[in-house]
């Protein structure tokens, strides 16, 4: 079992955003916002059995998806920007993501 | 190093920051030679100059027969400046200077200031001058200028930013000549303001000191957090090659951002029990501890700040330091620095693991009261709408860029890294309007409202503010009627739905009084319509009255100051962002108006305000009742009429939970209606459209027409519309208006 840790980053200003773990929708929130002196919205952590899954962030507002196909062998950490052009992001790498 | 050692090292470098020439600043009067310092380092000219004109008023202890002196001249000034507001010099209350020791104390009558911040020389030298004019209580200007040296101790550039009353200030280029000097006393420099409309000027600053703003900090920590305040700079292998192998503390880098840094208070340890059960620190908890602990600790702004040192913070592992304090009124007072978070490891396999995590705690510091300072992240400064136009830093090797996050990882960063803040960084700090830096004042990221609004790269509509009055100033008590003018500014026609002015749903006002954080106007009644869109041509507008003053927060606007209004309409997914309106409301006049506004800014009384009238809220019209009767030349007397006479001009259904009642219909009061209309509406005609605002004016008197017309008074309702037609050709209304209100002149005429 792999933890899926899912930081939304920069860029969120009062969005709905939508997670969807292998279609299952894992986390709606409402008015998600940037705190911009961490550069952190919300960190979302996930459990899964699966070895490979496919992580889906939309933006139902704004009309903006995107996914990714992960490995799940070991814990994950993605982070998630939204950028001013109007595109999602997500990084992956396998240590936490450090803010200050 | 021991403790005690390491803290007199501490010392010491702090003190040498302190350059011999500085030594006036903190012990005025006396002169010293510089004795550490080269001279080339001495002769520096870069710092804060003042210049100061005062006249003074003496205040007598004992009455005596005065006598006349001359009256004190303004030094340096051009006839642009002479004597603005001298009429308020008493040349009958002056003294000599043999009598001062029977006056006690003396206040200044009339003051203007100036500050300059010159930066070419010293460390990080950003070829700028700023200034900062002072004028009477109020009056307040800023510039910014980019220098280039034309001479020896000379150099001119364009003035490329102006902020606050910019009218007092109409030039665009400055030249200026310093004087150098060993002795702080005899240090000046002129400047000569040129360009622009007004004739040129030239005032010489005096000295004041080789730092641009002065700064306080409190270290405290929690017991057993590690406290990190100063760094071997080489004491890690990977730095940049040549740099000065040092022990830098906090104070050497905020001495070399171009502040003069003091400490307050006794760096206390908190016991960890203030952090709750879990040992942990929440961003509430630490607040409350700065509240305790901080010896400074006040609401307000002012250049001070707390620095907490602590283990941990609610969210584990992965935070090494906040600014926690965008809580409350006054932002940016806090930070913390939590060491045992991931700051705490070094990389698997680092040559000098105890030096690198040395180095990521102070960095941690450095970074986190750098937000103190209203710092965004290296890769933010795009974001929002900053004080001037910035772009990303994403590869800086400024304390305000994550070292892990730019290209080659830490690694990369700290090879290049001189432990300093970025040229835009520096620039902000020294140089931007002092209300965007100081602690406690701008609040956190917002000295421009609207940060995070998605605004259109190509608008198609330009949304304006503004009060229908040459000046923005109201009355005390006076409803603040704001008037929205949206043009197309394309050169198609486009659709629109006018609702998105008037329903509340989809329009956002910030109001902010000075000193204060931003509210948002939460209207008393929003309005759910059918979407009616319409076309709006090219370079046409529509327009809509706001009243602003009051909603279900209460009375965002009613005490004296200044206010800042922006309007934000939200059509489709994006904003559209209007200017920000400045007014001020003034203070009362006398007793009867402060008596009044206790009972005025009832929520009750903005309701009845801004839904033009009711026959239910008693209490309401009894307060409008008692301001026309107290106040009635007042601009409130106006409304205040308006509100009790309309509901008398129609029958009123008033719904009651009276038993058997039901329904209750008023029937409409004639005579009332006609005597209070009258009152509001016609009998000072210029005082009532300019505080109800041209359209709300124009939409009243439309519809109290009406009712005189169904009254049979056609001849008063066309008289109506005649002295409005007089009043907004006077006004210059837009010519389109002023033949709608000739036609519907004419229309009662004829019935008449």
């Amino acid at each position: 079992m792999a933890l899926v840790t899912i930081d939304l980053q920069e860029g969120f200003a009062n969005d709905t955003v939508v997670i969807r773990l292998n279609a299952q929708e894992v986390f709606r929130r409402e008015n998600v916002t940037t705190r911009l002196q961490i550069g952190l919205a919300d960190r979302i952590e996930i459990q899964t059995r699966e070895r490979s899954s496919e992580v889906e962030i939309e933006l139902p507002i704004k009309k903006l998806v995107v996914t990714k196909e992960i490995a799940c062998e070991k814990d994950i950490f993605l982070g998630v920007t939204f950028h001013a052009g109007g595109k999602l992001t997500l990084r992956e790498q396998l240590c936490e993501f450090w803010y200050a | 190093m021991s403790k005690d050692k390491e803290k007199r090292q501490n010392e010491i470098n702090a003190r040498e920051e302190i350059n011999a020439d500085e030594y006036g600043d903190i012990f005025p009067g006396r002169i010293r030679f510089p004795r550490h310092t080269p001279c080339t380092l001495a002769l520096s000219v870069s710092g804060l100059y003042e210049w100061n004109w005062w006249i003074m008023r003496p205040i007598p202890i004992h009455p005596r027969i005065p006598k006349t002196s001359p009256i004190p001249r303004s030094p340096g000034l051009l006839p642009y400046e002479s004597l603005e507001g001298g009429e308020d010099y008493d040349v009958g209350e002056t003294t000599t200077a043999n009598e001062t020791e029977a006056f006690s104390p003396i206040l200044p009558w009339y003051f203007k200031r100036e500050e300059l911040r010159l930066d070419v020389d010293g460390r990080y030298p950003q070829m700028t001058a700023s200034g900062t004019m002072f004028s009477g209580l109020s009056i307040r200007v800023h510039w910014i200028a980019s220098l280039a040296k034309v001479g020896k101790n000379k150099w001119s550039g364009d003035i490329w930013y102006k902020h606050g009353s910019t009218v007092n200030l109409p030039y665009t280029k400055v030249k200026i000549t310093a004087t150098p000097s060993f002795f702080g006393n005899q240090r000046k420099v002129t400047v000569v303001f040129s360009g622009g409309k007004g004739m040129s000027r030239m005032i010489t600053y005096k000295y004041k000191s080789r730092y641009f703003h002065p700064v306080e900090f409190e270290f405290d920590r929690v017991g057993g957090a590690p406290c990190v305040t100063s760094v071997e700079t080489t004491a890690h292998p990977n730095h940049p090659a040549g740099m000065a192998s040092e022990t830098l503390t906090i104070e050497n880098v905020y001495c070399r951002a171009g502040f003069n840094v003091s400490k307050a208070g006794g760096d206390d340890t908190i016991p960890l029990s203030e952090a709750g059960a879990n040992a942990r620190w929440s961003d509430m908890e630490m607040h409350d501890a700065m509240q305790i602990y901080w010896s400074k600790f006040a609401d307000k702004a002012q250049w001070s700040m707390w620095v907490l040192f602590a283990s941990l913070h609610d969210s584990g592992t992965s935070l090494g330091g906040i600014m926690f304090d965008d809580i409350g009124p006054n932002h940016r007072q806090g930070t913390a620095i939590f060491g045992d978070a991931f700051i705490a490891n070094a990389p698997s396999g680092d040559a000098a693991p105890d030096a690198w995590v040395r180095r990521m705690r102070f960095w941690t510091a450095c970074h986190e009261m750098g937000h103190a300072f209203n710092l965004a992240h290296s890769w933010q400064k795009e974001l929002g709408t900053p004080w001037i136009t910035l772009q990303n830093e994403n590869e800086a090797r400024s304390f305000m860029n994550y070292p892990y996050n730019v290209s080659g990882g830490q690694s990369a960063f700290f090879a290049d890294f001189e432990y300093r803040f970025s040229d835009s960084e520096l620039l902000f700090m020294r140089h931007a309007p002092s209300q965007f830096v100081q602690m406690g004042n701008a609040d956190w990221f917002d000295h421009h409202g609207f940060q995070q609004a998605n605004v259109s790269a190509d608008p198609g509509y330009k949304l304006e503010i503004r009060v229908n009055r040459k000046k923005p100033i109201f009355e005390f008590l006076e409803p603040v009627v704001v008037e929205l003018k949206l043009t197309n500014i394309s050169s198609e026609p486009l659709l629109f739905d006018p609702a998105l002015l008037s329903s509340g749903q989809d329009i956002t006002v910030i109001l902010r009084k000075e000193g204060r954080p931003a509210r948002q106007w939460a209207p008393f009644a929003k309005y759910c319509s059918a979407s009616s869109i319409t076309v709006i041509e090219s370079k046409k507008s529509i327009y809509h009255p706001l009243f602003v003053s009051a909603g279900v927060n209460g009375w965002d606007i009613a005490e004296p100051g200044i206010y800042l209004i922006q309007v934000a309409i939200k059509n489709d997914e994006e904003y559209i962002i209007s200017n920000p309106l400045t007014i001020r409301v003034a203070p009362p006049h006398g007793y009867d108006e402060e008596f009044i506004a206790q009972d005025l800014f009832s929520e009750d009384v903005g309701r009845v305000l801004a839904l033009n009238g009711s026959r239910f809220l008693d209490t309401a019209n009894n307060a409008l009742s008692e301001v026309v009767e107290r106040l009635p030349k007042s601009r409130v007397a106006y409304h205040a009429r308006m509100a009790l006479g309309n509901p008398l001009s129609r029958d009123y259904k008033l719904l009651t939970l009276d038993k058997g009642k039901g329904l209750k219909i008023f029937k409409k009061d004639v005579k009332g209606a006609t005597k209070e209309l009258d009152a509001a509406l016609i009998e000072n005609i210029s005082d009532s459209t300019e505080t109800l605002g041209h359209i709300n004016y124009k939409n009243i008197v439309d519809s109290y027409c009406e009712f005189l017309s169904g009254e049979g008074l056609d001849d008063v309702a066309a008289k109506c519309q005649g002295e409005m037609h007089k009043e907004f050709t006077t006004r210059q209304v837009l010519q389109s208006v002023l033949q709608q209100i000739l036609d519907t002149q004419k229309s009662y005429g004829s019935k008449s």
